[in-house]
């Protein structure tokens, strides 16, 4: 069932209410590197996971956390969702949830005699998907409707999603019994899988002295709002992306399809994602365009969780992160000027 | 066929048998060698165009070659014993020589008849006697013909008997390197060395062939694309082939062309000893190699005659008396009558003033011609072996003799005309036409000169004498022995513009000149008098090569002139002296006695040899060795700094190429000139690698320090924003950035990367590698567009035919 995880408290927010007139990419990167700050407050040694995070919620897309239960799956999305000061709503996905608790459900009102619209847990600027794997096929795909087209409709009526609008979906590898995995189709819908992983010894000694007592996100202060992140993102869009570049990306992902590693390669969705989040990683470094490195950082966590290893991968170890890594060394730079 | 197929049964046994074919067949047709086969054939009797006047009979010599090996092919297939294939080869050839010669007498065109027999074996005589007695180049009558398509297509016979019946390829290099020689011996000047590209090519290309089917024969690939396109899957291995061969054949073309001085100069070839294969002076078409005997480093003996006169004389060895526009060279000559019976009188001479004198000659074993060397005019020559005499110019040939080491003793005349019988002489007869024909196309500057310069002269003697006068000292011209070589029109006209030049040019321009005035003329190629030995004794040596026009005069005769400035030529004929029409100005050209005779106590030198020589910085002196070896020291250091020198140039015309306002440029200069840098100092460039990832393995691999990771990080970031920013900010320090960081990585490379750079940089390998590409891309191409013409032709056979192969 959907559970409000609504943040009620209006605190000191740095210029929360007059809109910023102009934003310049300096700001994201000084705004972002606050919330990577206060995120990592909460969720120590993970700084790579926090910008990959930050990265996917300014190129507007939709985040898969694939890990073992316990890493703070759900606690990232929430640090998030808190640091940003915006609405989040987590979704326990479980086998007998329905698609109207995703998406509301029109109830009869007696007194007014019509009827009403009950939102249902999408709506709010981050959604936390939890094992998502869980549920019905059918109810999954109500929630990547959404995510796909930023809006619900029900009975007829389309009522828009707000802005920013952020999906972060777990699953947990192990215990697969009786769940739903995600098909590649859909998981081709998210921007990045990432994995949390362990902390190391030092950082998980240091998170039993912070949350040893308290596990709650209450020593987090929002640093900034869902506006300003709106904002931050129309920002990000104006991020120059080079014809080089273009075609690096595009290499790179053709170089999946002709790989006689895998059965599947990217689709287009993926180059298209792979330059997005490109954009909002050089914005994070406060650069106003996009550099090879970017695509590089990027390749394994935009591409690899929707692409097939072969059996013989499969058999040989090799991963589709590891394909994926292979390839970028594989694939070469754009250079105008090469052999002259 | 099936020679390839058979290859692994063939070590065993003969591999004739059919059981010994079937499991080991291969598809298709081995046309390709046999293409290749015919190909090489063909090629390698191309270079015989430099003896013939027209290439008309190539079609005909490649249709030979190709109705041979074809019809080879063609036997094979259908399983004729090979031991008839050359039989029946040899009866296509003949046939199609009849069609060629004997046509109008067959029946049918072809069909042979007693007449076609006789029609035959005339056209052979012909041919032999042609060769016999024609010097290139040579017109191309039936008989030659008959020669050129039937060698052509013996050759063809050779190299499919060898090679596709026998299939010892490698042995099949041999009539074809045969085939290369005779065309290069007897082609007068050589051949260029690109000539030795085709044949050695061909030949390859059938070595190749044989290994692609040798590999072949042991079945087909697995690999789905030879399965389904039934193409042996031997593309790599041929690959490799044809680039060891195109290197191989690279460097045997390359290296003797670019090491000049290992022929003689740096390993000494054989000096002082007996006179080895580096000394002789080879003379087959002497404008040729008048200055290479003239720039000779060795002044080799030539020739000594003793005169019964006791007087010095020019000996000459032929006569160029037509002028192509390119170049002065003999005319066609028929040359069917021996010296033996005497010579016929010379050409025009009429007057009395006339006297005989006796010449014993001895040519030494460092000189090797067809032609004779002689005084002008002979009379009588005894001598030993097949010579013969031209009788317009009294030049003397043989077919082939060669004057090497022979001894001959020669009756000459020695004409002595007054200045007024030339002065004279009357209008020339027609049958001197010829010798006043000029190409089309002679540039303006010739004729121009030579009316100005003759103005005021009456008759043609003195309008000769001027042209001497001018060109001796009048003209202000410099002897140059390091000029270049030529005369062909133009080269003419910059020698007139220039004012520099040597015996060649100077012969040729007043000999041209004079036929503009209406002067008869021609250019005698052959040797100065020499050095007096004593005992009315000269020696000639290599030295002594020369050039001058002969002009031609009413009852006079040929008369020699010599327009070579005095520091070369000494002095001129006495004949040629005229103080009433044209003054000479230069006192060293104005003696008042005749010919020098020498003296005794200083042999073979007249005053003048010594002041011009002192003049000229010895010209005739031997060079000293330590000069050859400076010269040695010196264009070894510019061989081993040219690849620096090219790289550095490059860079700076890279920089050069880089607009001021543009920084995009600058950047991707500076890029390149770091990744040569980087390549230089032995580290790897990889191109997956991002500008900043490469400059901070930089930073490790080269263990850059602070001062040197700023000229770095721009670099980087000036690529960066080059590359993939909206707009790039000009950075001024960019190429000295590059050449700081250069600096530093080849400081940080060890001595043998530094050594690499400069011997062997990035640019030059680069440069290379493209050429190596394109040539390999280049066979590549040829060879998939040769599959796939195979592929294709022997996809519409009848299966029927491929099954019986």
């Amino acid at each position: 069932m959907a559970e409000p995880l609504t943040n009620s408290r209006h605190q000191a927010v740095p210029s929360p209410d007059h809109p910023v007139p102009e934003l310049a990419l300096p700001d994201l990167a000084d705004t972002t590197s606050r919330i990577q700050a206060a995120i990592g407050s909460v969720i120590e040694g993970k700084p790579e996971v926090t910008r990959l995070a930050l990265t996917v919620l300014l190129a507007e897309g939709h985040i898969l956390i694939e890990d073992v239960p316990g890493v703070g799956k759900t606690m990232l999305a929430k640090t998030v969702a808190r640091a940003v000061d915006c609405t989040v709503r987590r979704i326990q996905f479980t086998p007998d949830l329905m698609p109207s608790d995703v998406t509301g459900v029109s109830v009869f009102n007696q007194e007014t005699r019509e009827f009403e619209f009950k939102p249902g847990g999408v709506f709010a600027n981050i959604v936390v998907g939890d094992e998502i794997n869980r549920a019905s096929p059918k109810t999954q795909s109500s929630l990547l409707e959404c995510m796909e087209e930023h809006q619900v409709t029900v009975d007829g009526t389309t009522y828009p999603l707000e802005a920013p609008f952020m999906v972060v979906a777990t699953q947990n590898p192990i215990e697969m019994e009786g769940t739903y995995p995600l098909p590649e189709a859909q998981r081709d819908r998210f921007m990045m899988r990432l994995s949390m992983g362990y902390p190391s010894t030092a950082d998980e000694i240091d998170m039993i002295d912070t949350h040893g007592a308290n596990l709650g996100l209450d020593p987090l202060e929002p640093v900034t709002d869902a506006a300003h992140v709106h904002k931050l993102i129309r920002l990000v869009r104006e991020v120059y992306v080079a014809d080089a570049i273009k075609e690096y990306a595009v290499a790179i992902t053709a170089a999946t399809r002709t790989s006689p590693d895998l059965r599947l390669g990217a689709s287009p969705r993926a180059t298209l994602h792979l330059v997005r989040a490109a954009k909002a990683w050089a914005g994070l470094d406060g650069r106003e365009y996009v550099l090879p490195d970017d695509l590089q950082a990027l390749a394994v966590p935009v591409l690899s969780h929707r692409l097939l290893p072969t059996a013989e991968a499969q058999i040989g170890r090799r991963d589709a992160a590891d394909i994926v890594a292979g390839i970028v060394q594989q694939v070469p730079q754009p250079d105008p000027y090469d052999g002259r | 066929m099936s020679g390839y197929a058979q290859a692994p049964a063939s070590g065993q046994g003969d591999g004739s048998g059919p059981t010994a074919r079937g499991p080991l067949l291969r598809e298709g047709s081995p046309a390709r060698p046999a293409l290749v086969a015919a190909l090489a054939a063909l090629v390698s009797v191309l270079p015989l165009m430099h003896i013939t006047e027209t290439n008309s009979w190539l079609t005909a010599a490649a249709v030979a070659a190709a109705a041979v090996v074809g019809c080879g092919h063609l036997l094979r297939r259908l399983g004729v014993p090979r031991l008839f294939l050359p039989v029946v080869q040899l009866a296509v050839l003949t046939l199609w020589c009849g069609v060629l010669v004997a046509g109008d007498v067959a029946l049918l065109g072809f069909v042979p008849t007693p007449e076609w027999a006789t029609r035959l074996v005339d056209v052979f005589n012909e041919g032999t006697e042609v060769i016999t007695t024609y010097v290139a180049p040579v017109p191309v009558p039936r008989g030659l013909l008959l020669m050129l398509v039937g060698g052509a297509g013996l050759v063809a016979l050779l190299v499919d008997l060898i090679a596709l019946s026998m299939r010892r390829v490698a042995l099949a290099g041999v009539p074809l390197a045969a085939c290369y020689t005779v065309a290069a011996s007897v082609t007068p000047e050589g051949l260029a060395w690109w000539w030795f590209v085709p044949p050695a090519g061909a030949y390859l290309a059938l070595l190749i062939s044989e290994g692609r089917g040798r590999v072949a024969a042991w079945g087909r690939s697995a690999s789905p694309s030879a399965a389904h396109s039934g193409i042996p899957e031997t593309d790599s291995l041929a690959r490799n082939g044809r680039r060891v061969s195109a290197v191989a054949l690279t460097v045997a073309v390359a290296v003797p062309g670019t090491v000049p001085v290992l022929t003689d100069g740096v390993l000494g070839g054989g000096r002082g000893g007996g006179g080895g294969g580096g000394q002789t002076i080879r003379t087959d078409n002497p404008i040729v190699d008048l200055q290479r005997n003239l720039q000779r480093p060795e002044n080799v003996d030539v020739l000594t005659y003793r005169s019964s006169a006791d007087e010095p004389q020019y000996i000459r060895t032929v006569a160029l008396d037509v002028f192509d526009g390119e170049e002065w060279k003999t005319s066609q000559r028929p040359v069917p009558d021996s010296v033996d019976s005497g010579l016929p009188r010379p050409q025009g001479l009429e007057i009395s003033e006339v006297r005989a004198v006796d010449y014993e000659i001895e040519v030494t074993d460092n000189y090797s011609s067809r032609w004779l060397p002689l005084p002008y005019p002979p009379r009588e020559i005894d001598i030993e072996g097949d010579w013969r005499y031209h009788a317009g110019t009294l030049d003397v040939v043989s077919p082939d003799d060669d004057v090497r080491g022979m001894s001959y003793s020669v009756r000459g005349l020695t004409i002595e005309p007054s200045v007024e019988r030339l002065r004279s002489a009357g209008e020339p007869g027609d049958e001197l036409d010829p010798m006043l024909e000029l190409p089309d196309g002679l540039p303006d500057i010739v004729t121009e000169y030579a009316r100005s310069v003759t103005d005021g002269a009456e008759t043609d003697f003195g309008r000769a004498a001027a042209l001497q006068e001018w060109f001796r000292s009048d003209g202000g011209f410099i002897y140059d022995i390091e000029s270049q070589p030529g005369h062909s029109g133009s080269a003419l006209a910059d020698f007139l513009t220039d004012r520099r030049g040597y015996c060649e040019q100077f012969a040729a321009s007043m000999a041209l000149m004079a036929r503009a005035l209406g002067i008869p003329a021609r250019v005698a190629v052959g040797f100065t008098s020499g050095d007096y030995q004593g005992d009315a004794t000269w020696l000639v040596r290599a030295h002594d090569s020369h050039a001058w026009p002969e002009l031609y005069f009413e009852g006079v005769g040929w008369v020699r002139f010599e327009p070579t400035p005095a520091q070369r030529s000494g002095m001129p004929p006495d004949w040629t002296f005229v103080p009433a029409e044209t003054p000479t100005t230069s006192p060293t050209t104005a003696p008042s006695e005749p010919a020098p005779q020498p003296s005794a106590s200083e042999p073979g030198t007249t005053p003048e040899d010594d002041l011009n020589a002192g003049a000229a910085g010895g010209g005739d002196t031997p060079t000293p060795p330590w000069l050859l070896v400076l010269v040695a020291v010196v264009l070894a250091a510019a061989f081993f700094c040219t690849p620096w020198l090219y790289a550095r140039l490059g860079r700076a015309w890279r920089w050069q190429q880089v607009p001021a306002d543009d920084p995009v440029a600058a950047a991707e200069a500076a890029w390149t000139d770091l990744r040569e840098a980087v390549l230089d100092s032995g580290m790897a460039w990889d191109r997956t690698r991002t500008p900043r990832v490469m400059g901070r393995r930089l930073v490790v691999d080269a263990e850059l320090d602070e001062d040197d990771r700023e000229p770095l990080r721009r670099l980087v970031i000036a690529v960066e924003q080059a590359r993939y920013a909206p707009a790039a900010p000009p950075v001024q320090s960019l190429r000295s950035d590059a050449a700081q960081v250069r600096r530093r990585l080849l400081g940080a490379a060890s001595g043998a990367d530094r050594v690499r750079a400069f011997l062997m940089p990035a640019r030059l390998r680069a440069a290379a590698a493209a050429t190596s590409r394109a040539l390999t891309d280049g066979f590549d191409w040829l060879d998939v567009a040769g599959e796939r013409t195979r592929v294709a032709v022997s996809r519409r056979m009848p299966r029927a035919a491929r099954q019986r192969d």
